[in-house]
């Protein structure tokens, strides 16, 4: 949703000073969602934030949303989320106070089933609303996991279908509402179940699947890791009718900027159109993105899978590399 | 209904969602889509390639001019798929929203040339009914949407009809089937339990 594409953002940062400090984890360089900083060698503490605007109707529903996507950048970094502030932009004579309450009650719920503290936030009236949260969260300073670290012969694990981005555009036209209903169930699930699973296997690299789509994040995390990746199509989870609405022409901008954008991913050609539009479909709060090795992730796989948690194996790092991305 | 609709100034689906509509109630054999960005424009191509329609599109300075068309014997073919989908995308799932769940490449456990001859009658039915809103083809019954299968052509019908045909990924993996599926879409368990969990199942 409403990201800013990523070429022009890579060429706005890629002119700011660039900040080196010893104590920063991990920063900028290797377009990570958050900071992470050691404040000594026990903690290190993780800041990030996220805001857009809503991609449902429902307030309550957008509160859990973009609580549990904000969240999610803390997760995918190994770390458990322990405050948290709101972010409104909000028109409030003409959607009015009780909406606002949906939307922070929404966002309250999922920071109080994750842990986390709400503490307060920042509001400024705005013609269109957007929310978001920014959320602090601590991790182990050995034990930070990023874009940054995978190997070959790790495979990668994903935790939520894709296709959300898709079947809500098409919701817009009151199609496919059953699979709609679904994709939201998986925005506002939150990456904390799978996260807690995750940190008791040796993961070597972790993100996860927000606006650039999974093979937009494939790449965030291959280019980092300096490996090329086969990403095998009929094994990525993907939610009932994406592909119908992806193939009706529900495809929304953001997949065709980063089917442009990532140009190191390339296709079988017996991978079909609508295919490839839902695997760079933009998805908010998505999954968490996996690298660790093959045995490893078939018995974090396995655990997960009993957790109710989806685990399925989608690629392999196959060879060393410039982050390359063969679908299959 | 105008043959000719302008989608200028509409933000992201809305072009779509016009252009569908248009299509729909279409009487002539053509209708011309303005829009005003690249993005529509292939949205729009996107849906009428869906929808078994010639389409193309044209610049006119800012805007794009798409036109569709399509035979009379198909205009009718979908007008009639439409209004079945209509009716489901109202009510999304109605009961008759079936699935039908194929788990092996002959029907039943008896004698096994009887087994492939029931099998051919059920598809064959199949096609020749309402299309149902999905076949799920696991295990052994992945032969039957791949080459070598005496069953393409009645499967391209189904297909055709609106039937989504799944033949799952795993099974055609493991029967190294994979670059001879002819119908149908390779998709995993996860996706099939979506489609079985919110369907009305048959299983053969």
């Amino acid at each position: 949703m409403a990201k800013i594409e990523p070429g022009a953002l890579s060429e706005i940062v890629a002119g700011l000073p660039r900040i080196i400090n010893d104590n920063v984890l991990v920063g900028m360089d290797t377009s990570d969602d958050a900071v992470v900083y050691k404040l000594n060698d026990d903690i290190a503490i993780i800041q990030t934030l996220d805001f857009f605007p809503p991609p449902v109707d429902d307030p309550y529903l957008f509160g859990q949303i973009a609580a549990a996507n904000s969240l999610s950048d803390v997760y995918a970094m190994g770390g458990k989320p322990i405050t948290a502030m709101n972010i409104v932009a909000f028109p409030l004579c003409a959607l009015g106070k009780d909406t606002l309450a949906e939307i922070l009650r929404g966002s309250a719920e999922k920071c109080i089933e994750a842990g986390a503290v709400i503490a307060g936030g920042h509001s400024i009236e705005d013609k269109e609303p957007k929310f978001g949260l920014s959320v602090t969260g601590i991790v182990h300073p050995k034990k930070v996991l990023a874009n940054r670290g995978a190997i070959v012969g790790d495979v990668l694990v994903l935790t939520k279908p894709v296709g959300s981005g898709v079947l809500i555009t098409a919701a817009q036209a009151e199609l496919f509402a059953d699979s709609v209903n679904i994709a939201y169930s998986e925005m506002v699930r939150l990456n904390k179940y799978a996260a807690e699973i995750m940190v008791q296997y040796p993961v070597h690299a972790c993100t996860d699947i927000t606006g650039f789509g999974l093979l937009g994040h494939t790449f965030e995390m291959t280019e980092a890791s300096a490996v090329k990746v086969v990403i095998n199509s009929a094994d990525v989870p993907i939610l009932a009718d994406a592909l119908a609405a992806a193939d009706m022409g529900f495809v929304p901008a953001g997949v065709y900027n980063n089917r442009t954008h990532y140009t190191e991913v390339s296709f079988a050609d017996n991978v079909g159109e609508a295919m490839r539009d839902v695997l760079f479909d933009p998805q908010t709060s998505g999954g968490l993105l996996i690298a660790l090795a093959k045995n490893e992730a078939m018995a974090m796989s396995k655990q997960m899978i009993a957790a109710g948690i989806i685990a399925a194996v989608v690629g392999e790092v196959v060879e060393n590399g410039n982050g390359e991305i063969y679908v299959k | 209904m105008s043959n000719n609709i302008d989608c200028r100034g509409m933000k992201c689906p809305l072009p779509v969602i016009t252009a569908k509509k248009a299509l729909a109630g279409m009487t002539g054999s053509e209708v011309t889509v303005i829009v005003d960005n690249d993005i529509a424009k292939m949205n729009v191509l996107k849906l009428a390639k869906s929808m078994d329609c010639e389409a193309s599109a044209t610049q006119a300075g800012a805007d794009w001019v798409v036109t569709i068309s399509r035979t009379a014997e198909e205009a009718t073919k979908l007008q009639s798929r439409e209004a079945a989908k209509g009716s489901e995308s109202v009510n999304v799932q109605t009961p008759t929203a079936n699935v039908y769940l194929i788990t092996d490449n002959v029907l039943g456990n008896g004698d096994e040339e009887l087994g492939k001859v029931l099998m051919r009658s059920l598809l064959f039915t199949i096609s020749e009914r309402p299309a149902p809103r999905a076949m799920i083809f696991m295990n052994k019954g992945v032969f039957l949407t791949c080459e070598g299968s005496a069953h393409i052509e009645t499967l391209q019908k189904v297909a055709a009809n609106g039937t989504e045909i799944l033949a799952c990924g795993t099974c055609l993996d493991y029967y190294n089937l994979k670059d001879k599926l002819v119908v149908g879409e390779p998709g995993n368990m996860y996706s099939a339990l979506e489609l079985l969990e919110s369907s009305k199942v048959v299983k053969f």
